[in-house]
């Protein structure tokens, strides 16, 4: 700690701040324009200089200028007033008279600094330059005649979002951001609009449609991925105008991605579901809630009556708060009787929680007293969610190991915690091992490229490594516990294979095992590659292992593709738990707060519900509940999912858009999104938020009221008044979560897995995992291989600019990615003798499909890419529901 | 009771030309003897002082004309005073002699539209249509120099809001050049008038201690002897730098408050003529662009002037934390502005002490004992504009 006096007054600061961080934490002002907090110094606007002493005699910039014990630095003084005004004088000289139609205006850095420094005029003259404006780009506009070269854009691009898609043109006063062409080649998150300081950089949804001082702010949480990040609504007049985010949030500091800055419109699109639909002469008409809430309610009756409970199946909600499918599978459970509780994070995320359960141990509190006195004294917490890490793990991470996850697609906030300690210089090693080549490699310090399909092999291979290699520096780490079944698998499955699978060499597991053990905090992202793959299950009870050997040390990052992913699970949407991750034979403790009996067993998972329903024999489903499920959407296999909505007698869905699937209901029933639904959503890395009521359009109803009506007509009341009731049962059932009050969530939520930090204090509890000695880890299977019938691999990929199905309704979606698109590498592509745009039939052993092949350099070799959830791509035409198919690519006939 | 004792309870008003605005007087009545009258008001309120919480500071200023719409550059002169001395700056010589000028042809405007009324109301009704013709010269001049008659506006945080119109300096002069030899036709017309002096002399008495009592300000205070002129007492806007007296009456009724006002006409032109006479050259609004508006041909071409409009039109003047109260000398009387500010470039709350208000309270005090026919000369006397009163 060292002691620098600023304007007389003594400041304490630590050695490495700059002037400019010690004055900002100190509440001192200094006038500054390219500065910004988000990013790192550059010192070029010069208008934070100040006067120093010791030091030279010249002013020096505040935001580049490391303090030093006993520095006196002066922030006003005629002299530094005199150069500020100077220089801004300078930029003005050819500012364009833009204000009255500008953007910014109102909310310019640029023209608060005149202000505020009272210049009236400025004596200069210089040869205007013709400005290059960019009115091309998609949802982006650039004007560089109003640019003053702070460099933000090029900075919060590179150092931020790792997108590098802005850069400095020119020299001297020529100096001038381009974007390398004349459409910028980006991910449209549109941070350099947040960050610059004049309307250099503006949104084009946004333009002419409002001024910044008719906005009224809203924070929300972003309802796409599970990353969780907080998006400032901008409403005028309770009508969304812009999405913006604060560089205070906690969550995602600033940066938010193409979905939530350009996605939020769906919430007040035209063709929202504003009424409920009820199927009358096969035509999908409106209704009022009353009837179509009497129509269901009677059709279940019919059902349950005739073919009994077990006959109806629900599938909750990604995309809903927790509360929302706490009730649903309540209601499935306690009301309707049936086990079948699913959602469609089981063909991807709900594998991979799945497998933690099984090897690390659900979360468990044990009391020190009785359950039931209060309060109650906690000796410890065990469960896999203790080996999760946050985001602020992931900053302070010195090594950071990407698996089997394309993380920008999936889920961005972890690409940019992951930038920022590399721009902060903490992270020492990102090592990506990946079948796909996205932008994020080229972070990378070490990348490695291994077969789709066998990210499984690779945590064996990474394993071997480390009992190979790991002696007494794992010894001391790790818990050993299951090593005897571990060491089975390992010992049987030998090196030849694991390198023929994975295509990797052993040497380079074996540096990413010594980088592993070498790290002093090391993290594993791990993502869609390996948890949508037909064996998710497996390679996921493999990483389990991995997180013991390494013990506590190394943390696991999950990517979630939707905004409740993780939430789903927690609240038991699933065959295979109850809320709070209950097991069945436990099932009497929920049995005896609800009241009311239910199917105490295991449910048939979404694959098989689908299966048993498309082939209609007598165990075969008779209604599906689906609560913002499309199914069709998805990479399910189609033709079951068309024969199962076929069969079925009785088809609800909750939805936002009338999309395919809700198209073929019998009743339709229309939902508030995930921003406008008061409740809690849990993100990916298991942090509890808080969303406000909003409403945008009048009709939509919470998914748990809908649900909770039709209850009442069944005959139950469920009895909750409002999302905070649902919430306060959850905490009886899910410890974990009741660590606040429903009305004293913190803006910044809290993690789940972090429990009872606020509650109980640093209690003297124990965490451990507490792995399940006797789950066996199965054997991993064969990825998918191409064979002479397919010799290609089908692998489906994500969108970065939408989510999930309803993402599509966004204007970003629609503009930068309207159609999904089927991409092979330009050494294939010459094999067949395609070009871009050749129309293609795909053919797979379980069916065909027609479309458009795009050519992609960052396409692997022998790889087929195709995007999932696009209506005119419908992908589950040719998968079997996991994300690695063989596959063959024909020219089409015309 | 007998019938001759019966109270008869007269409503004058609301709608009635001798209240000068929508006031209503209720008044008990014994005969022809007021036993008590309470005057209603609040017909006129049209809550300035909460719009002002919602406008910024140059927004404000136009609401000001409407407190007392007869002396509409009075009211602006109070409250940009107010401002200013929030804001802590001064503004240029010229300016600040441009003020007094418009400030006393304010005066001597709202003392002229006073005497026509209030003689017109006692039943002389050619005073009007001499005191209306010199009303109308002024009303002129206001327009030259601002484009509004009833509300110009011409005064700005800051300053004025442009330089006089060439020629119009001799305009004035030669209105105060002309203007003594008018008051003269006036007190032809009334000041040893019989009758005038029947309807005004001893009628309305107001003692010392009753107008320290009750707080009156303006010509009804000097009226009664007491020589208390914010003008001359605190003094503002540069008022100590001019010669004129302060005239005060002995009896403290309605003709010796007659004689104050007739007396006040006359100083305002001395005023008006000393100050043209020494009228500087020079800017007219302060040296600080976040304050004073640039001029509008810079606009057009100049960024940065352009920059500092967009932000007062946008954002407005944002003066410091704190609280401040000014008065002035208005036409009828003491006029304070208490404005607080929270930092934003709205008024937190502003407070208006406006004149009207405070003397009319005198009324009941005045009227009671006295015939009805009087009332209608107190009303005339105490000079009071509804919307001074309501605000």
């Amino acid at each position: 700690m060292i002691t620098v006096t600023i304007n007389g007054r003594a400041l304490e600061a630590q050695p490495g701040m700059t002037i400019m961080e010690v004055a900002d934490k100190n509440g001192i002002y200094i006038p500054r324009l390219c500065y910004h907090k988000a990013l790192s110094p550059i010192g070029a606007c010069r208008i934070c200089v100040v006067e120093v002493k010791p030091g030279p005699p010249r002013p020096v910039p505040a935001c580049t200028t490391p303090v030093t014990d006993k520095m006196e630095v002066t922030t006003e003084s005629e002299r530094l007033t005199h150069y500020r005004r100077e220089l801004l004088q300078l930029l003005l000289i050819n500012h364009p008279l833009d204000c009255p139609i500008c953007d910014k205006g109102g909310e310019c850095e640029l023209q608060n600094l005149t202000r505020a420094l009272k210049i009236k005029e400025q004596p200069y003259k210089a040869a205007r330059l013709t400005p290059r404006y960019d009115a091309q780009s998609p949802l982006i506009e650039r004007y560089p005649d109003r640019c003053v070269n702070c460099e933000r854009c090029v900075r919060v691009c590179r150092d931020r979002v790792g997108a590098a898609a802005l850069y400095f043109d020119n020299r001297g006063y020529r100096t001038a951001v381009t974007a390398g062409g004349p459409v910028m080649d980006c991910e449209f998150c549109g941070s350099c609009i947040g960050v610059c300081p004049v309307g250099a950089i503006i949104d084009k949804t946004f333009k002419y449609s409002a001024r910044a001082w008719q906005l009224e702010k809203d924070t929300a949480v972003c309802p796409y991925c599970g990353g969780g990040c907080h998006l400032v609504l901008n409403l005028k007049n309770g009508r969304l105008k812009r999405v913006t985010t604060s560089f205070q949030e906690p969550v995602n500091g600033g940066i938010i991605c193409s979905r939530g800055r350009f996605g939020l419109n769906i919430v007040q699109e035209e063709r929202r579901l504003k009424e409920p639909l009820v199927r009358k002469d096969g035509r999908l008409t409106p209704v009022s809630w009353d009837e179509a809430l009497d129509f269901a309610a009677t059709r279940l009756r019919e059902i349950l009556s005739r073919f009994g409970p077990k006959a109806v199946a629900g599938l909750g909600s990604a995309r809903t708060t927790n509360e929302s499918n706490y009730v649903f599978q309540k209601f499935c459970r306690a009301v309707l009787g049936t086990p079948h509780v699913d959602a469609t994070t089981s063909l991807d995320h709900q594998r991979m929680i799945h497998a933690l359960v099984d090897v690390l141990g659900r979360p468990k509190v044990t009391y020190g007293n009785e359950r039931e006195s209060l309060p109650r004294i906690i000796r410890g917490v065990s469960g896999f969610q203790l080996a999760l890490g946050t985001y602020d793990d992931l900053n302070k991470a010195d090594t950071v190991l990407v698996l089997g996850s394309d993380v920008k697609k999936e889920m961005p906030p972890l690409v940019w915690r992951v930038n920022e300690a590399q721009k902060d210089k903490r992270l020492r090693d990102l090592l990506i091992i990946s079948s796909r080549r996205t932008r994020f490699r080229s972070a990378a310090q070490w990348n490695a490229y291994c077969r789709p399909g066998s990210p499984g092999f690779v945590v064996l291979g990474i394993l071997k490594a480390l009992f190979e290699t790991g002696g007494q520096r794992l010894r001391d780490l790790g818990d050993f516990r299951r090593e005897g079944l571990l060491r089975r698998r390992l010992d049987a499955t030998d090196w030849a294979l694991v390198e023929e699978t994975t295509g990797l060499d052993r040497k380079d597991m074996t540096y990413a095992a010594e980088k592993l053990l070498a790290a002093e905090r090391p993290s594993l992202i791990i993502g869609y590659d390996v948890a949508g793959l037909a064996d998710g299950y497996g390679a996921m009870c493999y990483v389990a292992d991995l997180l013991l050997v390494l013990g506590r040390k190394l943390r696991l990052h999950l990517t979630a593709e939707k905004a409740n992913t993780q939430g789903c699970s927690d609240m038991g949407v699933s065959p295979f738990w109850l809320p709070g991750y209950i097991p069945f034979d436990e099932a009497h403790v929920v049995e005896k707060l609800w009241g009311r009996p239910f199917p105490k067993e295991a449910g048939l998972p979404l694959g098989r519900i689908l299966q048993a329903a498309a082939d209609g024999g007598p165990e075969a489903h008779k209604a599906l509940l689906l609560v913002g499920t499309d199914l069709l959407g998805t990479h399910y296999p189609r033709s079951v999912v068309e024969r199962a909505l076929q069969n079925v007698d009785f088809l609800l869905c909750q939805e936002v858009f009338l999309n395919e699937t809700a198209a073929r209901a019998h009743v339709v029933f229309p939902a508030k999104t995930a921003v406008e639904s008061q409740g809690t959503l849990t993100s990916g890395e298991l942090r509890v938020q808080k969303q406000k009521a909003r409403s945008f359009v009048d009709g939509p109803w919470d998914d748990w009221k809908i649900v909770q009506e039709l209850a009442r007509r069944l005959g139950v009341d469920m009895g909750y008044a409002c999302a905070e009731d649902i919430f306060k049962e959850i905490c009886t059932l899910f410890p974990h979560y009741d660590q606040y009050a429903f009305s004293q969530i913190p803006h910044e939520g809290f993690w789940w897995n972090r429990m009872y930090r606020a509650k109980y204090g640093s209690a003297g509890w124990r965490r451990v995992l507490d792995p399940a000695l006797e789950a066996v880890i199965p054997w991993l299977e064969l990825p998918a291989q191409p064979s002479e019938a397919f010799p290609l691999l089908l692998f489906v990929s994500r969108s970065l600019f939408q989510s999930g199905t309803y993402g599509r309704y966004g204007i970003g979606a629609r503009t930068l990615e309207p159609q999904g698109g089927v991409w092979m590498s330009p050494e294939d592509a010459e094999k067949l003798g395609m070009g871009e745009g050749q129309p293609v039939v795909l053919t797979t052993a379980y069916g065909t499909l027609e479309a458009q092949v795009g050519i992609d350099r960052r396409v692997p070799q022998g790889v087929v890419q195709a995007s999932t959830h696009f209506e005119d791509l419908p992908i589950g035409r040719v998968t079997d529901g996991s994300v690695l198919v063989p596959v063959r690519v024909d020219k089409a006939v015309s | 009771m007998s019938e001759l004792t019966e109270r008869l309870i007269l409503n004058v008003g609301p709608q009635h030309p001798s209240t000068h605005g929508v006031l209503r007087v209720v008044v008990e009545l014994e005969g022809e003897v007021i036993v008590r009258c309470t005057p209603d008001i609040g017909y006129l309120h049209r809550g300035i002082e909460k719009l002002m919480e919602s406008k910024t500071y140059h927004q404000c200023l136009p609401l000001t004309d409407r407190i007392d719409y007869l002396a509409g550059s009075a009211n602006n002169l109070g409250f940009v005073l107010a401002v200013e001395k929030l804001l802590g700056i001064e503004v240029p010589p010229r300016a600040r002699y441009l003020r007094v000028i418009i400030a006393e042809m304010t005066r001597i405007s709202s003392h002229l539209f006073w005497l026509a009324t209030h003689a017109h109301d006692l039943g002389a009704m050619t005073p009007l249509f001499y005191t209306f013709r010199e009303r109308e010269q002024l009303m002129d001049l206001f327009e030259a120099v601002a484009g509004g008659r009833l509300f110009p506006c011409y005064f700005r945080i800051g300053g004025v809001a442009r330089d006089v119109p060439d020629g119009w300096t001799e305009a004035v002069r030669q209105f105060c050049r002309t203007f003594p030899q008018k008051m003269k036709d006036y007190e032809t017309l009334l000041t040893k008038n019989p009758i005038w002096i029947k309807r005004t002399k001893g009628v309305g008495v107001l003692t010392v201690d009753e107008v320290l009592d009750y707080g009156l300000s303006g010509p009804v205070a000097r009226g009664s002897g007491i020589a208390w002129d914010v003008r001359r007492a605190d003094p503002y806007c540069g008022y100590d730098e001019f010669d004129f007296i302060v005239p005060t009456g002995e009896n403290g009724d309605t003709y010796d408050r007659y004689l104050v006002r007739l007396e006040e006409m006359r100083q305002s032109a001395r005023i008006i003529e000393q100050a043209l006479d020494r009228l500087p050259s020079g800017d007219i609004v302060v040296d600080d662009p976040t304050v004073a508006y640039p001029p509008k041909a810079d606009v057009f071409t100049k960024i940065e002037s352009l920059i500092q409009h967009f932000l007062l039109v946008e954002e407005g003047i944002r003066p410091p934390k704190g609280e401040v109260f000014h008065h002035t000398e208005a036409p009828k009387g003491e006029l304070g502005f208490y404005i607080v500010s929270d930092g934003s470039s709205h008024p937190f709350r502003v407070k208006v002490r406006t004149p009207s208000f405070v003397n009319l309270q005198v009324l009941s005090k005045m009227a009671e004992g006295r015939l009805l026919a009087d009332l209608i000369a107190l009303i005339g006397t105490i000079d009071i504009v509804l919307a001074d009163v309501d605000r």
